[in-house]
C-alpha cells in the first residue's frame, strides 16, 4: 500500500520580473511525493530546480499554484507562519553544508532544537544521539572547520533530522563530496526514507544517485517530466524529452535523439567512420 | 540552557573581539577619566567649607559662594545674628581671592583672615601653629612644595611679605587652594576696619540649622544666610557651570567614538555572518531571534568594554594616588551609571543598521552558491 502524501504540488508557476523582461523559472509543475519516497529531480543548470526546491521548502512563494505539506496548504499561509512550518516539518540539506562556523557539531544540531522550543539536558542528549547514530560520537565538540566534508554533511543531516521533519529537501547533497563519501551520503538518505518513513526530495546533477531513488524526474525550462520517458543524447549524454528533441536520426531500427544539430552532426561523422550511414533522418 | 549564538559568534574571532572591546574601552576611558579628573578636582572646591566647623554662613546680600565673589558688610550686624534663638556663637572672617607670590611663581588661593580660637580658623593639626603670629601665613602643603617653600620661608600676598608658619593639607582644587593669615593682618593689608566678609554661625546642639537659618533671615533681612550644605552646593555649582561645556563636549566625543567603534564592528561582524543568518532564517529562526543575536553581540561589546574601561580607570586613579600628583581621578558610581545608560543607547544605535541588513535577507538565498 502506498504511503500518504507528504508533499503535493499543483500547477506551480514562478515568474521573476514583469512585462517583456519576465522570466518563467517554473511552469505549471505538478508533483506528488509519498511518505518514505525518495524523489530525485535532475536537470541542466538554470532549469528551475533550485526555484522549485525553494517553493517546496516554503522559502519562496509561487506566482501561482499551490503546495500542500501533508494536510497544510503552505502557499496559503502568511509569511509569519512559514518559519514555524520550516522549523518543524522540513529538513534542509545543502551543497555547502551551511553549518554555523562558531558552533560545535553538537551545537549546530542543538540550535535547531532550541529554535523549536527544545531546552536542557534532554535536548542535548537527543542531539548527541542523532550525531552518534551518524558516526560522529567522537566529533561532537569539533567546530565545522575541524571536520571533513563527509563529517560536515553528516552534521547537516543530523541537523535536518533534529525536529523530526516529514520531508527532507536536499540541494546537491553530494556535490562537494568525493565519490565514496557521496555514495555513503545517498545511502544514509535512502535509509532515512526506508527506516523512518520520511520523504526525501533531492535536486542534483549527480547521476550516481539515480539507482537509489524511487523516482527520477527531469526538470528543463521549468517543466517537469518523468525520467523514464527521457532519451539520452548519444554524444553529450544529456537526457532529452523525445517530443522536444532538437534533432533525430534513424539508424537501423533505432531512433536517436539529440539536444542540438551539432551533436547530431558529430554522431553522423562517427557513423561514417564506422561505415554505418544512417537509414533516414 | 539554549545555545547562545551571539556569544559564540562574539568569541569566535579573538582578534575581532580584542579590537572591539579595546576600541569601546578606549572611548569609555576617555569619558571616565575626564569625569574622574573633574570629580577629583571638584572634591577640593569646597575644601574650606568642608573642613571648617560651622552650621550657617551669613554674607552680603546676593553673595552665595566664595569663588569670584566679594562680600562686605559691617561686623556690627553680626551682633543681631548672635541674639537669634538657637545661635550658639557667631564669628567673622575676612575673605578674598589672592595670589601667593614666590619669585616669579604665582598661585591663586582663597585667603582667609581669621581670629585665633574662633570659627574659620585652619583645622588643628601637627603642622598648624596654635597661635599664628603677625606676618605669618598657613598654606597648603602641596602648594608649598610646588613653590619650594619650607617653614620660615617668605612669600608675598596682598602686597605684603608673610612668613610660612604652618601647613594644611587637602585644600588644592581645580581653581585654587586655601591660605590663612590673622584677621588683623588681613584688615591692615586691605584697609578694612569694622568690616566682615562672612559670618560663620554655630547653632546650639539639638537645634536644626534650617530652623535657625529661617530665624536669622527674618532677624537680619539685609544679609544673606545659607546653611553649610547650601553654601557648599552653591560653590560647586559655580565651578561646575564654568566647566560643563568642555566636559559635555569631551563626553560627546567619547560617545561618538564608542558609537562608531561598536557600530562598525557590529556591522562588519554581522556582514561576515550574513550567510549564516540566512541559514538560520531558512531553517525557521523567528525574525526577532535573529535581531536579538545582533543586539546581544553589540551589548556584549559594550559590556566588556565598560568593564575594561572601569578597571583601567580605577588602576590609573590608584597609580596617580601613589604618584602623589596634583591630578586626582575620582571614579564615581554616578559617572559609571551614566556611562552605562549611554552604552545601552550606543548598543541600540549600533545595532540598527546590522538589524536592517539581517531583516532584508531572503531565506531562499541560502541555496545560492
Amino acid at each position: 500500500m502506498q504511503e500518504a502524501l507528504a508533499l503535493r504540488v499543483r500547477g506551480v508557476v514562478k515568474t521573476f520580473g514583469e512585462g517583456p523582461t519576465a522570466v518563467s523559472a517554473v511552469k505549471g509543475v505538478d508533483l506528488d511525493v509519498h511518505g518514505g519516497e525518495v524523489v530525485l529531480i535532475m536537470g541542466p543548470s538554470g532549469s528551475g530546480k533550485t526555484t522549485l526546491l525553494s517553493i517546496m521548502g516554503a522559502l519562496m512563494k509561487p506566482t501561482s499554484g499551490d503546495v500542500w505539506l501533508g494536510e497544510e496548504q503552505i502557499t496559503a499561509l502568511s509569511e509569519t507562519r512559514l518559519p514555524a512550518i520550516r522549523l518543524r516539518h522540513l529538513g534542509f540539506i545543502f551543497q555547502d553544508f551551511n553549518l554555523l562556523s562558531a558552533l560545535s557539531a553538537l551545537e549546530n544540531v542543538e540550535i535547531v532544537m532550541n529554535l523549536a522550543g527544545g531546552r536542557g539536558a534532554g535536548t542535548r542528549r537527543r542531539a548527541e544521539g542523532l550525531l552518534s547514530d551518524l558516526g560522529l560520537g567522537e566529533r561532537l565538540n569539533h567546530r565545522p572547520a575541524d571536520l571533513s566534508g563527509g563529517e560536515k554533511q553528516r552534521v547537516a543531516i543530523a541537523r535536518a533530522l533534529a525536529n523530526e521533519p516529514s520531508l527532507l529537501l536536499c540541494d546537491e547533497p553530494t556535490a562537494n563530496l568525493d565519490s565514496k563519501i557521496g555514495h555513503d551520503t545517498v545511502l544514509r538518505l535512502r535509509a532515512i526514507a526506508d527506516e523512518q518513513g520520511r520523504s526525501v526530495v533531492i535536486v542534483s546533477h549527480d547521476d550516481r544517485i539515480r539507482p537509489h531513488a524511487d523516482r527520477v524526474l527531469w526538470l528543463e525550462d521549468g517543466e517537469l517530466g518523468e525520467m523514464a520517458r527521457m532519451e539520452i543524447d548519444p554524444v553529450c549524454g544529456m537526457p532529452i524529452d523525445p517530443e522536444k528533441a532538437a534533432a533525430t536520426l534513424q539508424v537501423d531500427d533505432r531512433t536517436y535523439y539529440f539536444c542540438s544539430q551539432g551533436c547530431r552532426r558529430e554522431f553522423e561523422e562517427r557513423l561514417a567512420e564506422e561505415g554505418r550511414p544512417p537509414a533516414s533522418t | 540552557m539554549a545555545v547562545n549564538v551571539a556569544q559564540r559568534n562574539f568569541f569566535e574571532s579573538r582578534t575581532r573581539m580584542a579590537v572591539t572591546v579595546g576600541g569601546v574601552a578606549f572611548a569609555m576611558i576617555l569619558v571616565l577619566v575626564l569625569d574622574g579628573v573633574f570629580a577629583g578636582a571638584m572634591a577640593g572646591v569646597t575644601a574650606y567649607i568642608d573642613m571648617t566647623p560651622f552650621d550657617l554662613v551669613v554674607s552680603q546680600q546676593g553673595v552665595r559662594n566664595l569663588h569670584m565673589t566679594s562680600s562686605q558688610f559691617p561686623s556690627a550686624d553680626l551682633s543681631r545674628v548672635e541674639r537669634v534663638p538657637g545661635v550658639r556663637r557667631v564669628d567673622s572672617i575676612l575673605f578674598t581671592s589672592a595670589f601667593l607670590v614666590t619669585g616669579d611663581k604665582r598661585s591663586l588661593a582663597y585667603l582667609i583672615g581669621y581670629e585665633q580660637g574662633r570659627l574659620g580658623a585652619p583645622p588643628a593639626g601637627a603642622d598648624v601653629p596654635r597661635n599664628l603670629g603677625h606676618g605669618e601665613i598657613v598654606l597648603d602643603k602641596r602648594i608649598a612644595a610646588e613653590n619650594a617653600l619650607a617653614l620660615g620661608d617668605y612669600l608675598s600676598v596682598l602686597g605684603r611679605r608673610f612668613k610660612v608658619a604652618g601647613f594644611v593639607t587637602g585644600s588644592v582644587s581645580i581653581t585654587n587652594s586655601v591660605a590663612y593669615i590673622r584677621r588683623d593682618d588681613f584688615a591692615a593689608a586691605t584697609r578694612q576696619r569694622g568690616i566682615a566678609s562672612f559670618g560663620l554661625v554655630a547653632v546650639l546642639p539639638g537645634t536644626s540649622p534650617a530652623t535657625v537659618e529661617a530665624r536669622v533671615r527674618r532677624a537680619v533681612p539685609d544679609l544673606n544666610v545659607l546653611t553649610k550644605s547650601q553654601f557648599a552646593d552653591s560653590e560647586r555649582r559655580v565651578i561646575s557651570d564654568m566647566s560643563t561645556e568642555i566636559i559635555r563636549l569631551m563626553n560627546l566625543v567619547g560617545f561618538l567614538i564608542g558609537l562608531s567603534v561598536v557600530g562598525l564592528t557590529t556591522y562588519t561582524a554581522t556582514l561576515a555572518k550574513l550567510r549564516e543568518f540566512g541559514v538560520l532564517k531558512a531553517l525557521g529562526a523567528p525574525h526577532a531571534r535573529l535581531l536579538g543575536i545582533v543586539f546581544q553581540q553589540a551589548v556584549l561589546s559594550i559590556a566588556l568594554g565598560l568593564i575594561a574601561a572601569v578597571a583601567i580607570t580605577l588602576a590609573l586613579a590608584f597609580a596617580l594616588t601613589l604618584a602623589d600628583t596634583n591630578i586626582r581621578i575620582a571614579v564615581e558610581l554616578g559617572s559609571i551609571g551614566r556611562l552605562g545608560v549611554a552604552s545601552l543607547i550606543i548598543a541600540v544605535l549600533a545595532s540598527a543598521a546590522p538589524m536592517l541588513r539581517v531583516s532584508l535577507i531572503e531565506p531562499a538565498d541560502v541555496f545560492r552558491r
